[in-house]
This record gives structure tokens, C-alpha cells and sequence, in this order.
């Protein structure tokens, strides 16, 4: 028996007289090789006839390829006749290749001659082409450590000539031969692109065909012998320029394609290299030599102190620098810029260079400012309040001034009555006259600041909608803050009768200050929880924070001109009860238990009467 | 002298500085506290006959803080100030037995006057309350026998009657009823009559 694995052997059995020349087939190491070549490898035709030797075969591979690679997937192409695999590996999907065996009788039961099986495989297949004999090498396969049939026939002619010999067979102990040294086929490297480099150690290369020195030799040593030290350099420099062009024209390419412009300059020179991309976002020509004072005169001439002093600062010190800043276009409009360059010391002459980008960012910052506006819009609407909603919560605070006042002159006037003229007790009370006076001022600045008339809109709404309208304007602003935001709306929710741009000022002020009560607070407390739910009579509606909480009693909160900010006002929560107050709802706050506050709002539901 | 002890009652301190001034002018001693606890742990000692409060004040409200008052003995009349005078408070406050009510910016003579009239009412009551003392202890001194027989008297009965009823002589009653009226520091009858219903003493029943 010749060219038997060793398996086999096992699997067969022998009686002594049987003389064994195995073969050594590691399959693991077949597989890994093919891996190795092809990482992105994904699918594996198994390519295996229905003969007993066939079949003995694709138990073995079943044994050990599926184990040792979970990543692939194999496919087993036994059970279909060569017709069928044939057309299955003309389309294989991507990422696949070919493992062919031995296809002496296929599923059909139709036998083919030697190699004919792989030359149809070949032909067909649109996928790489392994196999695990050298002779198969050369027929389409493209390599690996392949075992060599005809030395394991080398092998049996000798065994058998040591037999003929009177060489007593059981004496006989043939070594298992090893696969051969990886060998692959040149031809199918290339038509697979696959680079040497992926080549295991040690590995041979056949079949390859000559380059194109070899095939026309002659001719360029022609070409060399006339002018060839001028020839030479002239190569030499259409390759260098070639390749600078080309790696030039594909950083144009690349930045081209991002929208981003690019520059260089020499630091001597008083011209500046640019690409297209950044000549258009300068507005400047596309052809033609670009100064840096041209670039200069585009720039807006309110950032053009800011950005002269950054690119100097950055010669200076050597850095990056970076800034947005504005350009004045020919047809005077004007358009955000981001830039970012610095000086790059990679001349050959060890002359500095400098280079960078710009990027046009109008549409970002037409965004930015969209979003300003409309927050500033919304910040606005949540301190607007009818005259006569504050005039309660008002009254109280514009007469303690001026009862003060009053009571201070009456004082004073009395005082004279009785010819008490003590000028220190006088000078006391014109010191409160004054200081008081102010007091009442600035409330009635404040008012006037905020005043202005509102049309209210009743009707039937979705407190939920409203609810993420308003998040939706401040989502950005929180993420800059860093405050999480999570709801927990009750969907469906039955509709409430209200004003929602009015509900919005609320909903807006309850989450403004719960994010300010959440400024200091650690990463993981800086956590918003909006929340809704039907009760019996309404809707319900909290907002949580897990800030600083409210010191004090909790109702004072909701007093006018009740502040622990440095700025701001003090009547946004006032505004906001009288708003849910007349929608007929309540709003209260408690402590959160686990520290922070809640702001609880009820509203009727429609049809309720409110 | 001083025409009357007052305590002023409010959070924001300026406002209790003028009125302080206003009223020390017209000659009261002043007290301020700026809010209505501070006051009612200094109240027992303080003797005041007036005071003047405000309604809406953080913790303590005004109107909370007559509750507390009421239900002391003694307690100073109050004179309520507010800047947000509604009819509903101001009804409460007067019929829980606030001197006046009056709303900020506060006019002097106004205030001036409902003062006086706390401080007018505080000596009325003091003085009341001094002789319901004075009067009982008057009470205690009487003798049984003579408590007795002031029973009867104030029923207006004759002495004639009176010693039929108590089965003693005519002349006794009488020396017993002159000895009640001194003790008791009455004239007559009616007085005498007056000063028992004040201190609840049940006239005798007929037989």
C-alpha cells in the first residue's frame, strides 16, 4: 500500500505482511496556511467524491477543520454532483475559498478521470484554489505543504525493491513521510494578489514568470548604453515627481473628498501651495500664485488680530495652532473657518515649513446659532407673565419698600412736629429713604425687563409632546453640561386643556434649575428624570434632580425674588405656579429622599372643566 | 412714661427700622423681632401691650402666630399689617380678635391710632384682670358663713327672708352682710351682684 495516511492504516487495519509507505497529512496546518494567505477568510467549499477513500477523507476534515477554525464556515460539497458545485463555486460569496480533495466519483455517481475533477474546478471557481498534493500544484492550485505522491511512490519502489531483495517485510519499518516545505504557485499568488510577504517561512515559489528585465533585457540595456547617465536621471526624476504629485494628488484627494482644504508654505516664501478644496474656501482663484497677504485680506478683520497673533505664536514656540475665525469672501458674504496648522521642520535644506488645513464650518455654526436663538427664545417665553397673574406675588414686594419710605418720612416729618431735631436719627432715616428707594427700583426694572403681553392658547394637549419638545431644545446644552437626561413618560396619556408653550416655560424653568441645582454635583449624580403619569383628576408631571436640594422650607422656593443664584431673577418659579394655577393644576416641590429635589405639576385632564 | 410697650413683628429690616422710628417718635417704647418665633420666646418676659405683626412672613405666619397667642393668657392685642391684603384673611384675622388690619405702605396716623387702640384695650384688660384678682382674693377671705349668706343676698332677698332660710336671727344676717360688702369692697347690692357673677358665684336657690 502506497501513499496511505496513516489514519488509514489505523482504519484498515494490516495483517504483518502488509507493508505500509504512509503519508503524513496535517490538516490543521493545511487550513491554517490557507488563513494565513487569505485572513479574510470566511467560507470553505469542501470539495470530496462519495468513494469509500473520499469519504474516509471528508470524516477526518469534518473531525478537525470545523474545531480548530470556528471562524469559517465550511461547506460540503459531497452530497452534489460536479455539475452543481460547479455552479455553486462560480458565484461563491465573498471571502471564500476552495478546498479540493479527491473527486474520483462525485454525488451523482459519475466517475472522473485523474485530475479532471480539478481542472472544472479550476475553470469555474471564483474563489482561491487549495489542495493538499503536489501534483495538484501547478493545475490551478495555489500551494501550501503539500505531500508529494510520487516520492511516496519512491518510497514503495524502494520498499518493494528491499522486498524483492529477500528483505523480510515485517523488518521493514518505513518512516511516515512529512508533507513537503510549503511550496506555492506564482501564477495563482498574482491572480489572487496575494503578496509574498504572506508566505510562510521558508516557503518556494514556482511557476513564476519573468519580469519584464528578463523578457526584454536587451532592448533596455539598449536604451542605457545611449545617454544612459542622462537617461537614468530623467527616469529617476519622473518617478520622484510622479510619486510626489501622486502622493500629493492623493492627499488632495483625501481632503478634497472631506470638504477640508490644505496649504503648505516655505517659511522664506512669501507664496503659499494650496489645493483647490482650500482655495475655494478662501475664495480665492484656482490657478495662479496665491501671497500670504492675499490669504490674509480674506480673513474677517475682527479675527484677523486674533488669528495673525495665534500663527505667530505657533512659529514662535514651534506648536499647533488652531482656531475658528471667519472668512470675507469676494462677494463680501462671509463664512465660518476652522484651521489648524503649524511649522514643520522637514525640509532637506532644514528649512521650516509650515502647513495646514481649513475646513468650512458655516453649516455647523448656522446650526450653533439656530439652536442659540432658539434656546434664548424658549429662556425668554419662560419669564414672560401677564400684568395681572403677578400682581398678588407683586404687590407684596414692591410695598415693603415702600412702606418703608413712608413710615421713615411720617417718622421724620413727626420728629419736626415735635422739634426733635436730632440730625443723626435724620441722617439715618434719609440713608434708608434712599437705599430703600432703590430696592423698590430695581424690582420695578426687573418687571419691566420680563412684561409682556401673551396670547394664551388653550386646547387639548399632550403634556408628553410637550415634554420632548422642550427636551429636544435643551438636549445640547445638557450634553455640554453633562447632565443625563432620562424619561420616563406614561404612554398613552390622556390630553390635558392647556397653553403648551405656557407648560413649556414651566417645563423649561424646572429643568433649567434642576440642571443648576446639578452643577457641582459629581458625574454620577448629574442625572435629570423627567416623568409623567395619568392620576384620577390628571396628569402628573416630575422633575428630578439629584443636586444640592432646598435648603429651607420648600414652599418658600416659589416666593417672588426668592434666589440662591448670583444672577437671575427669582421670579421664574412664582411665574410658574401662577401659570399651572391657572391652568387649574398645582406645582410643589419636596426633597428627594435620595438627595435633590422633585417638582411635582398637576393639570386637569381635558373636558374636565378648568 | 412711656405711652404704651410695643413689639413689631417683620422679616424685611428695613421696614421695621422705619416703623420704629415712627412710633418711638410719638412716644412708645419699641421692640422689634424679626420673626414671629423670636417673639414668642421672648413674649412672658416682655410686658407688651401691643404688637404689631406681619401677615405674610416665611415660617411662622402672622395669622399662625395669633393662633399661638390665643391661646396664652394675657396675650397683646395684635395690629396686622400686610401687603397683600385679601378679604378672606382679613375677615379670619379680625374675628380671631386682631385690633385692626391695615395694609402696606402703611399710613402713619393710621397706624399710630389702631396702636393706641391696642394699648387703650391691654390697660382695660389689665386692669380687669386685676381686679378679677383682687376680687378673688377678696372671695377667700369671706368665712364660710358669710360666703353663704353672700349667696343669698345677691339673690335680692330680704334679710327677713334670708334668716328664715338659713334659721338664724335677722340681726345676724345683717351683721354678716355688712362684713361681705366691706370684705368684698362693694356698696350695694347690685355691685356686690356684679363682682359674684364675675367670679362665678352661683346664687343661692329658693326654696
Amino acid at each position: 500500500m502506497v501513499g496511505v495516511d496513516q489514519r488509514r492504516l489505523t482504519a484498515m487495519g494490516g495483517g504483518p505482511l502488509d507493508i505500509a509507505v504512509a503519508v503524513q497529512i496535517d490538516l490543521p496546518q493545511l487550513m491554517q496556511d490557507i488563513v494565513q494567505l487569505l485572513p479574510q477568510t470566511r467560507e470553505v467549499f469542501v470539495v470530496m467524491g462519495t468513494a469509500p477513500l473520499e469519504q474516509f477523507w471528508e470524516q477526518e476534515i469534518r473531525r478537525e477543520w470545523p474545531g480548530h477554525f470556528p471562524q469559517l464556515t465550511f461547506h460540503w460539497m459531497s452530497d452534489r454532483s460536479l455539475e452543481e458545485t460547479l455552479k455553486v463555486l462560480s458565484h461563491p460569496p465573498p471571502h471564500s475559498a476552495v478546498f479540493y480533495g479527491i473527486l474520483n466519483r462525485d454525488a451523482a455517481g459519475v466517475p472522473h478521470e485523474g485530475e479532471s475533477g480539478l481542472l472544472a474546478v479550476r475553470q469555474a471557481a471564483g474563489a482561491p484554489l487549495f489542495g493538499y498534493s503536489m501534483e495538484q500544484l501547478g493545475q490551478g492550485v495555489l500551494g501550501g505543504r503539500l505531500i508529494s505522491m510520487r516520492d511516496s511512490g519512491m518510497d514503495a519502489a524502494g520498499v518493494a525493491l528491499e522486498i524483492l531483495q529477500g528483505t523480510a517485510p515485517e523488518s521493514l519499518k518505513v518512516q511516515p513521510r512529512p508533507p513537503s516545505p510549503p511550496t506555492f504557485d506564482w501564477r495563482e499568488l498574482n491572480r489572487w494578489h496575494i503578496p509574498e510577504s504572506r508566505l510562510p517561512l521558508g516557503s518556494t515559489v514556482l511557476y513564476r514568470e519573468p519580469s519584464l528585465w528578463q523578457t526584454h533585457r536587451g532592448t533596455v540595456l539598449a536604451v542605457l548604453t545611449v545617454g544612459a547617465a542622462q537617461t537614468a536621471l530623467i527616469l529617476m526624476l519622473l518617478a520622484a515627481r510622479r510619486q510626489a504629485r501622486e502622493g500629493h494628488a492623493a492627499m488632495s484627494l483625501a481632503t478634497d473628498a472631506s470638504g477640508v482644504g490644505f496649504w503648505r508654505r516655505e517659511t522664506d516664501s512669501d507664496e503659499i501651495q494650496a489645493s483647490p478644496k482650500w482655495r475655494e474656501i478662501f475664495g480665492l482663484p484656482e490657478r495662479g500664485v496665491i501671497r500670504v497677504a492675499d490669504v490674509l485680506q480674506r480673513i474677517h478683520p475682527e479675527d484677523e488680530p486674533r488669528v495673525r497673533e495665534a500663527i505667530e505664536a505657533s512659529a514662535r514656540e514651534g506648536r499647533r495652532y488652531e482656531f475658528e475665525h471667519r472668512v470675507v469672501l469676494p462677494d463680501g458674504s462671509t463664512r465660518w473657518v476652522a484651521s489648524m496648522g503649524r511649522a514643520d521642520d522637514q525640509d532637506s535644506a532644514q528649512k521650516l515649513r509650515t502647513r495646514g488645513i481649513s475646513m468650512d464650518i458655516s453649516h455647523r455654526k448656522g446650526i450653533e446659532s439656530q439652536m442659540e436663538r432658539q434656546r434664548s427664545d424658549m429662556a425668554h417665553l419662560s419669564r414672560v407673565a401677564t400684568l395681572g397673574e403677578l400682581s398678588g406675588a407683586l404687590a407684596h414686594e414692591l410695598n415693603q419698600p415702600l412702606g418703608s419710605i413712608l413710615a421713615n418720612a411720617q417718622a421724620a416729618r413727626r420728629m419736626m412736629d415735635r422739634e426733635r431735631f436730632d440730625l443723626t436719627e435724620l441722617r439715618e432715616i434719609l440713608e434708608d429713604i434712599i437705599s430703600e428707594d432703590r430696592r423698590a427700583g430695581k424690582v420695578i426694572v426687573r418687571l419691566k425687563a420680563l412684561l409682556k403681553r401673551g396670547e394664551a392658547v388653550r386646547q387639548e394637549t399632550n403634556i408628553n409632546t410637550c415634554v420632548e419638545d422642550v427636551l429636544a431644545v435643551v438636549r445640547g446644552d445638557l450634553a455640554s453640561r453633562g447632565i443625563q437626561v432620562a424619561r420616563e413618560l406614561e404612554q398613552p396619556l390622556r390630553e390635558i386643556h392647556a397653553d403648551c408653550i405656557q407648560i413649556q416655560q414651566v417645563l423649561l424653568n424646572l429643568i433649567t434649575n434642576a440642571c443648576d441645582a446639578m452643577e457641582s454635583s459629581p458625574a454620577d449624580r448629574r442625572r435629570l428624570t423627567v416623568r409623567t403619569y395619568g392620576e384620577d383628576q390628571g396628569a402628573h408631571l416630575e422633575v428630578i434632580d439629584r443636586g444640592a436640594g432646598i435648603s429651607g422650607n420648600v414652599d418658600e422656593v416659589f416666593r417672588p425674588f426668592h434666589t440662591t443664584k448670583t444672577k437671575g431673577l427669582g421670579l421664574g418659579l412664582a411665574i410658574c405656579k401662577t401659570i399651572i394655577e391657572s391652568h387649574g393644576g398645582r406645582l410643589w416641590a419636596e426633597s428627594n429622599p435620595e438627595g435633590g429635589a422633585i417638582f411635582h405639576v398637576t393639570l386637569p385632564f381635558g373636558g374636565s372643566g378648568s | 412714661m412711656s405711652a404704651g410697650s410695643i413689639g413689631i413683628v417683620d422679616d424685611d429690616p428695613a421696614l421695621l427700622r422705619a416703623l420704629r422710628r415712627l412710633l418711638t417718635v410719638e412716644g412708645f417704647a419699641v421692640r422689634t423681632f424679626d420673626s414671629a418665633t423670636q417673639l414668642l420666646a421672648a413674649l412672658d418676659a416682655a410686658d407688651l401691650d401691643c404688637l404689631v405683626v406681619d401677615v405674610t412672613m416665611p415660617g411662622l405666619s402672622g395669622l399662625e402666630l395669633q393662633e399661638h397667642l390665643n391661646a396664652r393668657d394675657g396675650a397683646p392685642p395684635i395690629v396686622f399689617l400686610t401687603g397683600d391684603g385679601n378679604i378672606p384673611m382679613t375677615v379670619r384675622a379680625i374675628q380671631a380678635g386682631a385690633v385692626n388690619f391695615l395694609t402696606k405702605p402703611v399710613n402713619d396716623t393710621d397706624l399710630i391710632a389702631a396702636v393706641q387702640q391696642g394699648v387703650d384695650l391691654a390697660v382695660r384688660r389689665k386692669a380687669r384682670h386685676e381686679k378679677l384678682g383682687q376680687a378673688r382674693e377678696r372671695l377667700a377671705s369671706l368665712t364660710p358663713r358669710e360666703f353663704e349668706v353672700m349667696t343669698h343676698v345677691i339673690t335680692g332677698r330680704p334679710n327677713k327672708q334670708i334668716a328664715a332660710e338659713l334659721g338664724t336671727g335677722e340681726q345676724t344676717i345683717k351683721v354678716h352682710r355688712m362684713r361681705v360688702m366691706e370684705k368684698m369692697g362693694v356698696d350695694s347690692v347690685v355691685e356686690l351682684a356684679r363682682l359674684a357673677a364675675l367670679l362665678k358665684v352661683k346664687p343661692a336657690a329658693s326654696r
